[in-house]
């Protein structure tokens, strides 16, 4: 009896304690007025770049007294749906992490705020950044973010499996059949080592040899969907060969089971083309560190590479539209570019901090992804891009089986992509 | 002859309940294993059982990705929070709903139990903007705020309360206590197996909610410790032996608390379930 | 039964299985009075006692529910907002064929996981022998997955299921069995994940039916003992008549469970898997529309199917339980 009311007092004074707490915590951050405090918030994805972010924010803060930044880490699963959440009731963070695939729905939504004057003021060129990817986050001459790094795809190999195989390293000069050839002769036939990597990964393979096929996977104008022409088909049919035709590859089964870049880390795959941004992560591990390295993707008719990068966006819900978008522009300036590069976090995007980067990790030949960046595809984007690019793997998923070919597979995926992209065009 | 035979039936028994203990372990004792490889180890075909050197630092990983100490305390604040909150809200409802008779009663509890039969995860985005709305993001009561409320606690107890004896409350009510007196000074006492059960299982659902916590507490200082481990994953890939270390961390503590408080745990559940 | 992972707790429950007995004690004794009048004596205490829990079932449960009703029948994104527009979100699934396949593969699921029950009365049984050693051993190790975190767990279990280097893999083998990705293989992913299922919830299966068996009178069994009955015998003729009703709660507790089921087959399957397609349940559907292709209203339409389907199938169980259980 005794102790119940005890715990009935303790949960009554506990109850108290937090409306109080609650009372204090619901100001959150003061609204700042002249020449007092102002605490912003800053959304990111990553939290490998967490101390390169800090570092920069700290220069930041030095140079604008008064302003505190404080990071948000959001993993990369909730990332979308928490941006999209909060910032549309109005309460999201105050500066975002930001991808081409995404700005369109926020553009529309009117949520985010023009960088125009604040980069004005920052005396930084425009000349110096990508320009493939400055185009990504303009719209209507009115510029909504700078991107802060960019990353290119490139050709990563396991130098002691080579040397094992007895095959010489890939060159910068590479063809499509080079690549098949060296796979043929690196692939154990006991299934230790496969030849190559070819997971259903838009970004790293398959975006790449449509292009290099002369191929595209959405039209110049945004309309109608490049899936289901003979280039198109040409560039995926070239990893599902890999896998259902030289048997090179593992399958898409075990890819499901561990992602590409764990098997190629634990030496089971030879060759495996992705980002520069795996770098850091191969620079950590022991084995990797000692074993990889990488050159440019091998061409096809054409070359080219996918180009992406992440941009800085301010939102127009912030109580501090000045400083969230000096924010949002000093996170992609030169200053956080140097930093993002000397880190080897990323590839800094300001021209002359690049080099920064081939420093960082003199182990890896990391120029190979500056040299590629003058092919530099985009990657694609619409409007609503996961409308479309959601479903991609649904319906190339029998190709990598085998279950379908190639060509059927491409074309049931154009249509689902058409209709999606039909009803985006008349939104 | 039949003390003979009974102890033969016993080792069959035994056999058989050994190899299902095993199995129920097994994955464990795997987790254990593999948090003390390289990631090379844990993907070599075919697997080794045991590591070749014993590496703690795959722990230490943990450590250096997310600020375990911070998060270890933000999970307990809001268990304890949710906890003490979840046994107020539904022992108030249980009791009304069992013991006294009001008008609307039937639809009023069909309102409660109904949510019950929803999946969890359609709360989800109301419930942030209600959070968000009271400018309570990242704070611990928005961790344990909607589960304070959850109607499932309501539930267990209003079963239990339904089997208390009707003459306990009109004994009291001829000694002239009203309905809040009754609940305090009859009822209450008399809920504590059941309380103590609400309490183990509403601190089982804090202590592992994943979905929520990730959604409303997104500042690295603020968040639980399974959302450290979801964080860790994102960070780590699919090494296999630092996301096994992170994984028995995180869950070690329910599991010694489970082991300590053994016979609760078993009655809470059972309690649970107890049939109408 | 999958623990919820969510902020609303409680994965499962169940109305109460005495439906006739309607308010219970109370109004029982009420009735039994001699001068009637007042039916609601209590009104305003309930009023007052119920105010916050029912206010906090508002505001966190009720209301979310009204806005995703509304939302199933709106048109809209996040941030242009949300008008009602009609039927068109409703019409758009139910011609849609993935919904009813994700409808199949969650029955299946749900099917597969209630197999557990009848393993966990096995075992329940053979701890009930009072004689026997280590119970209280054995029931620790059988609840251990009980108290840990499905997303740790999963993430063991697919490391163990890996086609490649996977313990599951290597223990098959060694015994001439077969072996495959079993979570990445259309034909086994939702069986290996169903496994899962049965294992973290064998523990509370375990414990609830084991609460039944300490209920039933010993002198029944000793009765059917000195009638000459076998261990086997009398446990199918004697106990398991007498536990319907926690056999009962449990299966019910299982299908509700099961047919919420989405946190394992997220962390174990991950989305760019080839047996996705043919092994997702009707709650990762709701996810993939409302968070990936952020279409709300589409996922608001599953989210109240997966309601619908859950009534129906614990309605339809209720109706079978007065077939087959007895209560004492």
């Amino acid at each position: 009896m005794k102790s119940t009311k005890t715990l009935i007092g303790i949960a009554a004074a506990a109850a108290a304690l937090t409306l109080a707490a609650c009372g204090d915590n619901g100001a959150g951050t003061s609204s700042g007025g002249d020449g007092e405090e102002v605490d912003l918030t800053f959304a990111t994805f990553s939290p490998d770049q967490e101390p390169a972010i800090r570092e920069i924010l700290d220069v930041f803060e030095e140079q604008n007294p008064g302003v505190t930044v404080e990071i948000q880490i959001i993993p990369w699963t909730d990332y979308w749906s928490t941006l999209q959440t909060s910032t549309a009731g109005g309460t999201g963070p105050d500066v975002a992490w930001m991808l081409g695939a995404k700005i369109g729905q926020y553009i529309d939504g009117g949520v985010l705020l023009p960088l125009d004057d604040a980069f004005e003021e920052s005396g930084l060129n425009i000349e110096k950044y990508p320009e493939q990817l400055v185009d990504l986050f303009v719209d209507d001459d009115t510029t909504y973010a700078l991107p802060k790094d960019f990353d290119t795809i490139g050709l990563w190999y396991n130098k002691a499996l080579f040397d094992e195989a007895g095959v010489a390293y890939p060159t910068p000069d590479w063809t499509w059949d080079d690549v098949i050839a060296a796979a043929q002769a690196l692939t154990k036939p006991d299934g230790s080592v496969y030849g190559i990597g070819a997971p259903l990964d838009p970004q790293a393979t398959y975006y790449n040899t449509i292009y290099q096929a002369g191929g595209e996977v959405i039209s110049a104008d945004g309309t109608t969907s490049g899936y289901d022409s003979p280039e198109a088909i040409a560039g995926i049919q070239f990893w599902t060969d890999m896998i259902n035709k030289y048997d090179v590859s593992p399958t898409l089964e075990s890819f499901a089971d561990t992602e590409s870049v764990a098997q190629f880390m634990s030496g089971r795959l030879a060759m495996l083309t992705t980002g520069s941004f795996y770098a850091i992560r191969f620079a950590n591990d022991e084995y990797s560190s000692a074993n990889f390295d990488v050159t440019e993707l091998p061409g096809g008719v054409e070359e080219a590479t996918i180009i992406n990068g992440i941009g800085n966006v301010a939102l127009a819900s912030t109580e501090h539209p000045e400083e969230a978008a000096r924010l949002a522009v000093f996170l992609s300036g030169a200053e956080a570019s140097q930093i993002s590069s000397e880190t080897g976090t990323v590839i800094g995007s300001y021209e002359g901090t690049q080099q920064a980067f081939v420093d960082a990790f003199p182990q890896f030949n990391l120029q190979a992804f500056l040299d590629q960046a003058e092919n530099g595809v985009v990657l694609p984007v619409s409007r609503n891009t996961d409308a479309w690019a959601s479903r991609e793997s649904e319906f190339l998923t029998p190709a990598w089986t085998g279950e379908q070919t190639v060509e059927e597979a491409a074309g049931n995926l154009a249509g689902a992509m058409n209709e999606a992209l039909a009803q985006e065009n008349q939104d | 002859m039949p003390e003979q035979r009974s102890r033969r039936r016993h080792v069959v028994t035994h056999v058989v309940l050994m190899a299902g203990a095993l199995l129920m372990v097994s994955p464990f004792l795997w987790q254990f294993l593999t948090s003390l490889k390289t990631l090379g180890e844990s993907t070599r075909v075919p697997p080794t059982v045991l590591p070749e050197a014993v590496r703690w630092e795959n722990y230490s990983a943990f450590f250096d990705v997310v600020p375990v100490g911070s998060m270890a305390v933000n999970s307990v604040l809001a268990l304890v929070l949710r906890v003490v909150g979840q046994l107020l809200v539904a022992s108030l409802a249980a009791y009304v709903f069992a013991r006294l008779r009001f008008r609307f009663r039937g639809p009023l509890l069909a309102c409660f139990l109904v949510v019950l039969m929803v999946p969890p995860q359609l709360f989800v985005i109301p419930q942030y903007e209600v959070i968000r709305t009271m400018g309570w993001l990242n704070s611990v009561q928005a961790l344990a705020l909607p589960g304070m409320f959850s109607a499932f606690g309501v539930f267990v107890l209003y079963q239990f309360m339904r089997t208390l004896p009707a003459e306990l409350d009109e004994a009291a009510r001829i000694d002239g206590a009203n309905p809040w007196q009754i609940y305090l000074r009859v009822i209450l006492p008399l809920c504590r197996p059941a309380l103590a059960a609400l309490t183990i299982l509403t601190s089982l659902f804090s202590w592992n909610d994943l979905l929520w916590p990730l959604i409303v507490n997104t500042i690295p200082d603020r968040m639980t410790l399974p959302v450290g481990l979801a964080t860790l994953q994102g960070a780590q890939g699919t090494d296999y032996p630092v996301l096994m270390a992170g994984s028995l961390l995180t869950i070690l503590p329910m599991v010694l608390v489970f082991v300590l408080l053994q016979k609760q745990f078993i009655r809470g559940i059972a309690m649970s379930g107890l049939k109408a | 039964m999958a623990t919820g992972t969510t902020g609303t707790g409680a994965p499962a429950g169940v109305t109460p299985a005495r439906r006739s007995g309607g308010a219970g004690g109370a109004i029982g004794a009420g009735r039994g009075r001699r001068d009637r009048p007042n039916r609601y004596p209590d009104n305003r205490w309930a009023a007052i006692l119920l105010a916050v829990p029912f206010a906090g079932l508002v505001i966190f449960y009720l209301w979310p529910l009204v806005r995703t009703v509304l939302l199933s029948l709106s048109e809209g994104t996040a941030f242009t907002g949300y008008s009602v527009t009609g039927f068109d979100n409703w019409q758009r699934v139910l011609d849609g064929g993935e919904v009813w396949g994700a409808l199949v593969n969650t029955l299946v699921y749900a099917a597969i996981v209630l197999l557990g029950v009848p393993i966990a009365m096995v075992l329940a049984a053979l701890l009930h022998q009072r004689e026997l050693r280590g119970r209280s051993f054995y029931r620790t190790l059988y609840f251990v997955p009980v108290v840990t975190m499905p997303v740790a767990v999963a993430m063991v279990w697919r490391y163990i299921y890996n086609g490649d280097f996977g313990l599951l893999n290597e223990v098959l083998d060694a015994v001439g069995g077969p072996t495959r990705a079993w979570v990445a293989d259309p034909d086994t992913a939702l069986y290996a994940v169903a496994v899962v299922g049965i294992w973290m919830a064998l523990g509370t299966n375990l414990i609830i039916l084991a609460a039944g068996l300490e209920a039933v009178p010993e002198s029944l069994e000793e009765a059917a003992t000195l009638d000459g009955a076998g261990p086997v015998r009398r446990f199918f003729s004697v106990t398991v008549p007498l536990l319907t009703p926690s056999i009962f709660l449990v299966s019910v507790l299982s299908v509700i469970g099961s047919l919420q089921m989405f946190d394992l087959l997220f962390i174990m399957l991950g989305r760019t898997n080839p047996a996705l397609a043919d092994s997702k349940t009707i709650v990762y559907l709701f996810y993939e529309e409302a968070f990936v292709r952020n279409d709300r209203p589409l996922g608001a339409v599953i989210a109240l199917i997966t309601l619908v389907v859950t009534l129906a199938v614990t309605a339809v169980q209720f109706r079978l339980q007065r077939r087959w259980v007895t209560y004492a």
